[in-house]
């Protein structure tokens, strides 16, 4: 099992790709002011707002409803 | 889930049936079967059917998104465009079939024609657009760019300059015999090549399937429409051309990448299955 930032990298990288989910993590640690490798599981929501705020431009919404909903199931 | 490449029957049915019946309604016009009015109207209503449904298809690829939806947006603007083309050429069909006439140069269907550009060109550049908070589109935009100004170098060699030259035929024809490769360029080519640079960002992603499908189309409607014009220009343009597989298949890729983009839409948390 990897870290945090890599299972939710795993999640959405079937949709959009290593770069851009690497891109919704980073971004999310960047907000928090931490390196990606630090965020735990209590980053959760930050991290799902930034999913919903950076994809929702992009990808259908019934989608990144479902990834958010399985992210927070599975971490 | 549906973000792998698993894609319904809806979008096999529309790559294959699409492909099928845009290469049978080719064969017949060029086999002439039942001499030249039945050949024209083979070629004339088959494409009237075969684009009418890769607009619908789109236009329902659309709808499936929520009002708010960036995505409703873009794929309305390409739907709506490809229901342009359909339009002008239902009263082409008519003008040829019904009235028994020409169809006039520059006519009515022209109208639509002319339109169309500029829902199917902010569709795609839209589209593109909105993955600027996620991947980088300045090298994309540079690129597009300039593959279009040398493409245009190249049909202004081949195509404009002898269409600007040409002292023997009206301002207006001549202004639509300059828009057109223009816009084939401008509008579609350049934005699609922009948006498959973009999606390339995104490797594997599922996401960008859509797009390269509809960028497949989109070059194929450019070349179809550049032929077309060229064809035109030297008078050597009839019903039954290749040029007119060209724009029938490229509108069914577009609608494939539309039907594709709506087998990603995941059911909703609650378990609600997709219309």
């Amino acid at each position: 099992m990897g870290t945090f930032a890599e299972d939710v990298v795993g999640m959405l990288e079937p949709l959009v790709g290593h770069m851009v989910a690497d891109t919704c993590v980073r971004a999310t640690a960047l907000s928090l002011g931490k390196s990606s490798g630090d965020l735990v599981s209590e980053d959760l929501p930050t991290l799902t707002q930034n999913v919903r705020r950076l994809l929702s431009p992009v990808a259908p919404r019934e989608t990144i409803d479902a990834i958010v909903l399985r992210i927070e199931g599975d971490l | 889930m549906a973000a792998g490449r698993t894609y319904s029957k809806r979008t096999w049915a529309v790559l294959i049936l699409g492909v099928v019946a845009a290469v049978t309604v080719q064969l017949l016009v060029m086999a002439g079967v039942g001499g030249e009015f039945v050949s024209t109207a083979v070629s004339d209503i088959g494409g009237v059917l075969i684009i009418g449904t890769a607009a619908v298809v789109t236009i329902r690829t659309a709808m499936r998104f929520g009002k708010g939806e960036p995505l409703r947006r873009q794929w309305l603007a390409i739907g709506l465009g490809i229901m342009l083309y359909t339009l002008g050429d239902v009263v082409w069909t008519y003008i040829e079939l019904v009235q028994r006439a020409e169809v006039p140069y520059p006519g009515l269907p022209d109208i639509m024609y002319v339109a169309l550009y500029v829902f199917l060109g902010y569709g795609i550049v839209s589209a593109a657009y909105a993955y600027r908070g996620l991947v980088k589109i300045k090298r994309p935009l540079m690129v597009s760019a300039s593959v279009t100004l040398v493409t245009g170098v190249v049909l202004y060699v081949v195509l404009i300059r002898d269409i600007i030259a040409d002292s023997s035929v009206g301002l207006l024809e001549k202004l639509l015999g300059l828009y057109y490769p223009v816009a084939d360029l401008a509008l579609l080519l350049g934005p699609a090549i922009f948006i498959v640079l973009v999606v390339a960002q995104l490797g594997r992603g599922s996401l960008a399937v859509p797009w390269r499908f509809v960028m497949a189309g989109m070059a194929m409607l450019a070349v179809a429409d550049t032929v077309y014009q060229w064809l035109e220009w030297q008078g050597l343009y009839a019903a039954g051309s290749i040029v007119d597989l060209g724009w029938m298949l490229g509108y069914v890729l577009i609608a494939v990448g539309a039907s594709i983009m709506r087998d990603l839409i995941l059911p909703e948390p609650s378990g609600r299955t997709p219309r």
